[in-house]
């Protein structure tokens, strides 16, 4: 259990570009995956929409 | 226990990355004559091997994933690809009588083409008559415990031949139909099957899709059930 586990974290090193520089800091979030789905400001959703009125709440 | 990994873990990530590549010479560790660019990632060392020693090596292990160094980089391909041939009937070596039979071989197709065009019977059954003499070629489709293949396969056309389906059968892959089997499972999926589905109460359905991704982890829903589908 410790070992696939061990072998899954350097794996996701490896995806998010950690690989070449294991010196590099991994910050939080650095290994997560992009979801594509979720709203980006400036992609899916409107720069301004923190001003948007109608939004809900 | 966990400490003293993390002490470790840049250089075992460092040995794991240098996997990606090779590094020293690339003369074909088998034959160590021509300079080899495929690579088994099944067999153990993972050697570099040039074409004809990658296909002699694998007549007894038909069903390892291989790689191909293609400008800077290892990317996948497969036996089948590279123009590997399983040969039935003779233990991976290619059937003595087919030497003979290759030379006919064109003309006998020929025949078998008019034949049915005279009939005017081209349909599935037809294509595969075609494609399917006694002594031709198939690709068919083996599923095997690291995936889905495909196989172009050559029969045995000794005159004591058993059918097609029995010789799958000697070489230990079961045939999926009766009468002109292009699906066949190894023996060894089937026993792992039994006892991933007693032990692990894996479904069929949950099994075959281990299976797809295995055999395509970016695109599963490509893998195809039978040669027919196979686009």
């Amino acid at each position: 259990m410790r070992v696939s586990r061990k072998w899954r974290y350097l794996k996701s090193k490896i995806r998010a570009g950690f690989g070449h520089n294991p010196q590099d800091p991994i910050k939080p979030g650095d290994l997560a995956l992009f979801c594509p789905a979720c709203p980006q400001s400036g992609i899916n959703l409107p720069s301004n929409w923190q001003e948007d009125k109608n939004q809900l709440g | 226990m966990l400490c003293s990994w993390i002490e470790v873990q840049d250089e075992y990530l460092y040995y794991i990355l240098s996997l990606e590549t090779h590094v020293g010479n690339w003369t074909c560790q088998q034959c160590h004559n021509i300079n080899g660019h495929l690579r088994c990632k099944d067999c153990f060392g993972s050697p570099i091997l040039c074409k004809a020693c990658c296909m002699s090596v694998h007549q007894q292990s038909p069903f390892h994933h291989i790689e191909k160094w293609s400008s800077g980089f290892f990317t996948e391909t497969s036996l089948d690809t590279e123009g590997f041939v399983l040969y039935l009937g003779h233990s991976g070596a290619p059937c003595p009588v087919e030497t003979l039979i290759d030379m006919d071989e064109d003309l006998e197709l020929e025949a078998a083409k008019s034949r049915v065009i005279e009939n005017d019977d081209i349909d599935m059954l037809g294509e595969w008559e075609i494609t399917n003499t006694d002594n031709g070629s198939l690709t068919i489709t083996v599923v095997d415990c690291n995936g889905v293949h495909h196989q172009h396969v050559r029969w045995c056309c000794c005159p004591d031949a058993p059918s097609k389906d029995i010789q799958l059968l000697k070489e230990r892959l079961f045939p999926a139909s009766v009468h002109r089997p292009s699906t066949a499972f190894t023996f060894q999926v089937l026993d792992y099957f039994h006892i991933d589905s007693v032990e692990c109460k894996t479904s069929a359905m949950n099994f075959y899709s281990k299976l797809k991704h295995l055999t395509n982890y970016t695109f599963p829903s490509l893998v195809s059930v039978c040669s027919w589908h196979h686009n």
